[in-house]
Formats: C-alpha cells, sequence, structure tokens
C-alpha cells in the first residue's frame, strides 16, 4: 500500500469581512473538506469557479490571504503542517506549479530562475539536465520570458518546480489557453512526475484533462466536496458518475449534452 | 444584412504582418466561428471588428455602411477576463448603466439576480460578471457579437448556461455572431460555418 503524503481533515476556510462600520461577517471558503494524496498518484479537483478549488492549494501551502480563518488540519507524510514545517518542506519536498506563466520573473533569464534554490555546487549541471528533461535547448537558458513561446514558458514553470527531493506537487489550472498538443504535453509531464513516485495535485476546470490524467477525481461545488469519482466513470453519458452534481459537469460539456445543469441545448 | 470585411490588413507596431488581404463576411442572424492556435492572431481580428484596433489597409463595413470610427459601435466585443473589462470602482448597476437601461427580461434571460446589481465587481465570480458583461453588449442598436475565448476560463455548467442563454438572445433579435475559440467542440455546437484564422493570413 503506498503511502499517503498529504491529508486534509476537516479543512474550513472563511474570511472575515467589514460589513460596514465595525460589524463584521465571515464569508466561508472552503467548509469541512476531507482528501487523501497517496504517493503516485494524480488526483484531480475540479469544480466552478469560485467553489474553492484555489483556496485548497492556497491553505495548503500557507498563502492564503491576511483576513482568511483556517480550521481542521494538514498532514504531509503524516505530520502537522505548520509554519515552521512549511519553512523546511516549501520548494523542497512540496512543490507549486502556478496557474499563469506571469508568476515567472521578466527581468531574469529563464535559466536563473530554474536554478534557483538548487545547491549552487551543481546548479547549473541540474539545470541542464532539468532543461533536457522538458525539451528546452541549452540555449534557451540565456533568455527571458519575453523571447519564449507560451508553450515553452509552461515547461520552463515545470522546470522551475521539479527538484529530486519533491514528494507533492500542486498544480493549479496548468492548462487553460493551450491547444490540444500543449495540454497533453502538460498532463504527460504531471504523469511522468506520478510514475516517480510524486504525490501530484491537480486543480482544473478542465473536466477532460482530470479524467485524462488522473486516477481519482474530486468535486468541488460552493466550498464543499461534493464526491470523489472514479476518473473512469468520466465516459458516455457519465451514468457511471455516483453524484448528480458531477453528472452535470459531465454532460454540460459541449462534446457531450451542452446540458446546463438539466437543461437540454437547443439552437 | 451583413459583417463584410475586405482586403485587411494589420501587423502589430514594429511587429510581422498578421494579415495582409483578408476577407469574409458574417451574415447578419449567422455565427462565424474563428479557430487558431494561440499567439495567431485570433483577438487582434476580433478588435479590429470591433473598431477598438484600426486597420492599416481594405475595409470593414457594417450592413452595407463603414464602421463608425466614433459614437456608437454596432459590433460589440465581449473579453475572456471580464474582471478586466469592467471599472472596479464602479457597482454593478452602474457598470450596466454606463451601455444602457438594460430592460429586466434581458437580465432575467442571462440569470443576472437583482440583488447582484448594487455588489461591486469584486463580489461575483468571473461568470456572474461575464453575465453582465454580455447584457452591456446587447445594446438596442449593436447588430453584430464577437465573443472572444468568452467562456474558456469557466467550468462546463456556467459555459453551458451562458451560451444557453445568448444562443436565444441572439435568434431573437437577429443578430450575427463571430465565435473565437479554440475548443472544437464548442464551435461544432454554436456555428453554422468555421474560419481558421491561418487562411486570412
Amino acid at each position: 500500500m503506498s503511502e499517503p503524503i498529504l491529508t486534509v481533515s476537516e479543512l474550513g476556510v472563511g474570511f472575515v469581512q467589514y460589513a460596514g462600520g465595525l460589524r463584521t461577517r465571515t464569508v466561508t471558503g472552503i467548509a469541512g473538506l476531507d482528501l487523501e494524496v497517496r504517493e503516485g498518484e494524480v488526483l484531480a479537483v475540479i469544480g466552478a469557479s469560485g467553489s474553492g478549488k484555489t483556496l485548497l492549494a492556497q491553505a495548503i501551502l500557507g498563502i492564503l490571504p491576511r483576513n482568511a480563518d483556517v480550521t481542521g488540519e494538514i498532514r504531509f507524510r503524516g505530520e502537522r503542517l505548520t509554519a515552521a514545517r512549511r519553512r523546511r518542506t516549501l520548494g523542497r519536498e512540496i512543490s507549486y506549479i502556478p496557474q499563469s506563466v506571469t508568476n515567472l520573473d521578466p527581468l531574469m533569464p529563464v535559466g536563473r530562475q530554474v536554478r534557483i534554490g538548487l545547491d549552487p555546487r551543481t546548479a547549473r549541471q541540474e539545470q541542464r539536465r532539468l532543461f533536457a528533461r522538458y525539451d528546452l535547448a541549452d540555449e534557451v537558458a540565456g533568455l527571458y520570458p519575453f523571447e519564449l513561446s507560451g508553450g515553452m514558458l509552461r515547461r520552463v514553470l515545470f522546470a522551475t518546480s521539479v527538484r529530486d527531493t519533491v514528494r507533492l506537487i500542486i498544480a493549479d489550472e496548468p492548462t487553460p489557453g493551450l491547444h490540444a498538443e500543449a495540454v497533453a504535453e502538460v498532463l504527460r509531464h504531471l504523469r511522468e512526475l506520478a510514475a516517480e513516485g510524486v504525490a501530484v495535485l491537480l486543480i482544473t476546470h478542465d473536466i477532460l484533462s482530470a479524467a485524462a490524467v488522473a486516477e481519482r477525481v474530486a468535486v468541488m461545488n460552493g466550498g464543499r466536496l461534493v464526491t470523489v469519482e472514479s476518473a473512469s466513470a468520466f465516459t458516455g453519458d457519465g451514468d457511471g458518475l455516483g453524484h448528480p452534481f458531477a453528472r452535470d459537469l459531465w454532460r454540460a460539456l459541449p462534446q457531450n449534452r451542452f446540458s446546463a445543469g438539466g437543461v437540454e441545448w437547443h439552437w | 444584412m451583413a459583417l463584410v470585411v475586405s482586403g485587411l490588413g494589420y501587423g502589430h507596431p514594429g511587429g510581422r504582418t498578421l494579415y495582409r488581404d483578408a476577407s469574409f463576411r458574417v451574415e447578419a442572424g449567422s455565427v462565424v466561428g474563428v479557430t487558431g492556435p494561440s499567439g495567431s492572431g485570433k483577438s487582434t481580428l476580433g478588435a479590429l471588428l470591433a473598431g477598438d484596433l484600426r486597420a492599416r489597409s481594405g475595409e470593414i463595413t457594417v450592413d452595407g455602411a463603414p464602421l463608425p470610427r466614433r459614437g456608437f459601435r454596432p459590433v460589440q466585443l465581449i473579453h475572456q477576463h471580464p474582471e478586466r473589462a469592467v471599472n472596479h470602482k464602479w457597482r454593478m448597476r452602474s457598470v450596466l448603466r454606463e451601455s444602457h437601461a438594460v430592460p429586466r427580461r434581458t437580465l432575467d434571460l442571462l440569470g443576472i439576480r437583482s440583488e447582484w446589481l448594487d455588489r461591486w465587481p469584486a463580489e461575483l465570480s468571473g461568470g456572474e460578471l461575464q453575465r453582465f458583461c454580455i447584457a452591456r453588449a446587447l445594446h438596442p442598436a449593436t447588430r453584430y457579437l464577437v465573443a472572444d475565448e468568452m467562456t474558456a476560463m469557466f467550468d462546463a455548467i456556467t459555459q453551458a448556461q451562458i451560451w444557453h442563454a445568448l444562443s436565444g438572445i441572439v435568434r431573437e433579435r437577429g443578430l450575427g455572431m463571430v465565435v473565437i475559440s479554440h475548443e472544437p467542440a464548442l464551435l461544432d455546437r454554436l456555428c453554422d460555418e468555421r474560419i481558421a484564422v491561418e487562411r486570412l493570413r
């Protein structure tokens, strides 16, 4: 049995907002969320925008906005992920692939960005190895982000996140805006990492990508995890999906029924 | 009655030429899909059709008249990121009013709830904001819509809801529409005809 890498129990995220004067109200972002990602597994989290997917990633990484109030427990390899433990593990054992390529520094050559956090003695050699792995030519290392295409920038983002010591990768919406071949490439890279034993948490609103790359697909709606479905159930008319919301999501795809929450499409 | 592009030429200042001699037409009441890889100039084409960018050469006419340079734009563009297309310091009621007094029925068709009108843009989700951007574009004088990756950022249900609502309105008013998307299945659902942007080079 493979080891659980990330265990989230009863996670709640609320935001305290001022509602005029000194009155405050708490807006719920996530409530009562449980999930587990094991080594070598890709777990996808899908759901509507505003359903709390990105908040989940931010809660794990400890990068929520200041007014957020977090309850529940997050464990990494069996131990509570405290602020002190995050400082030791983030960037070494836990890695994040952000949503947007604008997270790269526009004023630093991409090779140097990939070398950040690597052992200075072997950094250059390691960066070359990562470039080769992600099909980036050696000369690219000296280029700035604006000189690279969108697909190349995605590969650079992967190279900045992948380290030999990494046990958990959180990828937040790595595919929107990419054409089909580029999407397939991103998914292939995620599968490769899982095959090496990394636990991958893929956050996406792209159901087809989620079902193609993950074993299990967690579905969020309104801050709650409503169901975890087997990826193989996202097929045909979705009759194998256990939860009605998962079926609605699947059937809403234009390649399926293009129905909107039970209302059929007609033109 | 058609949106007609003839001999269009354009390139970004200092950049390579995107279009040299592009010609096509969108009949009123029809839906034309525009496809192509990222970076191939799809959004630029949308901005040219709406009059946000000025062509270097060639001509765009709307139901026989040249695309107006000032005043109301009969070709309305709906962007991929609604949060970048609204004024963050205006409540949603003002965002709508900048265009016209949007009838209650249009708001209902688009699923815009009355209580959203008093909210700030930051208090709505992307899908909710996009409904406002669509309502705003549906001015009585609008003849054509350009939807540039309008639902690419949304989950499947939100995407379907928005297209269900908009397709009904477009048909009822006999508007023409250009749908820019890299999702073939979506274009299959919506479009009478498809143009690959490479073909317009």
